[in-house]
């Protein structure tokens, strides 16, 4: 049976589409899955450097494309792990050196070698947004809990919807609890209700991203990463699981914090 | 147990580095190679040969390596140049 080809896809830019590619793609690696990973953000290269991955490419998905060389070739293997592999988007190039239909044909062929074929797409809703939604039995759209963020993903939906795709499923990233709790952000089932599609994670705000990021290491490594554990619910969650929402409402911690809040003081 | 978190890793630099500079050295190494439209990889390979070949003779600092291609005032070539500091200048090995 063919793997599941999933897009990641968001609108705005700067949301999270990569770092969230690049965890659930090393969490069903880690959980033994066979795993390629496409950058389809061609010009924009970023998922090589989330991954660690930068000093190895040596051909990239445009040549796959245009046969230079061989998709074997092009997929570059994981530091950690060898069922885990990534197609890195040329640097070079514009988005309409690739079209949708090559992208259903790369895609598939993926598919049969593979249980999950992550396809990164760059922000917006051009040529580029088109090709990696191409091949897609599944999107996953991620924002924030912000305006624009929102605004720009319900566009997203409209569209895949139209490209008669499933509906997609909906990742809200950089969750603030404590923003939530003062009433500064929006909660999730805000978001859900605007939005309308189901919900297939919640990741929180977390510091750490930015330090494995630093590193080119995946935050599903880190045990005590928040955003990594919520990544690896995804990619359960994906594989068919059900996997309850975590709330993300600390209880106050200590006896300040217990009588704080006993004297009406919300910790924030 | 945070400090076994590092443990494992086998890609450079060393877990005691801030994270910040690992970023910093990573991105001058990628847009360099952005830059000079040469590929990573091959960025990378010419680094790690010009080590090994000065390594022989002279103690080098690997991690202050940069290695950039760039165009050439008055000319239409581009010339490699290469700053690699020596922690022990002409300490030679025999």
């Amino acid at each position: 049976m063919a793997g599941q080809i999933v897009t990641i896809t968001s609108g705005k830019g700067g949301v999270g589409k990569t770092t969230t590619t690049a965890n659930i793609g090393t969490a069903l690696a880690m959980g033994g899955r066979d795993v390629v990973l496409i950058d389809a953000d061609i010009g924009l290269r970023n998922l090589d450097i989330v991954m660690g991955l930068e000093n190895r490419i040596v051909y990239d998905l445009v040549d796959v494309i245009e046969g230079n060389c061989r998709v074997r070739q092009a997929m570059i293997r994981d530091k950690r792990f060898p069922n885990l592999s990534l197609i890195p988007a040329a640097q070079t190039r514009d988005k309409d050196a690739v079209s949708p239909e090559q992208m259903v044909e790369l895609t598939q062929e993926l598919a049969l070698t593979h249980d999950f074929v992550l396809v990164d797409s760059p922000a917006g809703i051009e040529q580029g947004f088109r090709n990696a939604i191409a091949g897609a039995h599944r999107v996953l759209v991620v924002t924030t809990p912000e305006v624009s963020a929102v605004r720009d993903a319900d566009r997203i939906i409209g569209l895949v919807e139209a490209a008669e795709i499933p509906p997609p499923q909906l990742i809200v990233n950089r969750f603030r609890p404590e923003m939530v709790l003062r009433g500064d952000m929006m909660d999730i089932p805000d978001v859900e209700e605007i939005l309308a599609i189901a919900l297939i994670g919640v990741v929180p705000e977390d510091q750490s991203i930015i330090t494995s990021t630093n590193r080119g290491e995946a935050a599903v490594f880190d045990t005590y990463s928040a955003a990594g554990r919520a990544f690896k619910d995804i990619a359960r969650r994906l594989q068919g699981e059900e996997v309850a929402f975590p709330s993300f409402q600390q209880p106050p911690v200590g006896v300040m914090g217990r009588l704080m809040k006993a004297l009406g003081f919300a910790r924030v | 147990m945070r400090f076994l978190r590092g443990f494992g890793r086998q890609q450079q630099p060393a877990p005691d580095v801030a994270s910040s500079q690992v970023a910093k050295q990573r991105l001058k190494v990628v847009l360099v190679s952005d830059q000079m439209r040469v590929s990573p990889g091959l960025m990378a390979a010419i680094q790690s040969d010009l080590i090994d070949v000065l390594s022989r003779r002279l103690d080098v600092d690997r991690d202050g390596i940069e290695v950039t291609i760039s165009p050439t005032q008055y000319t239409d070539v581009d010339t490699l140049t290469a700053r690699i500091p020596i922690r022990r200048a002409a300490r030679a090995r025999r």
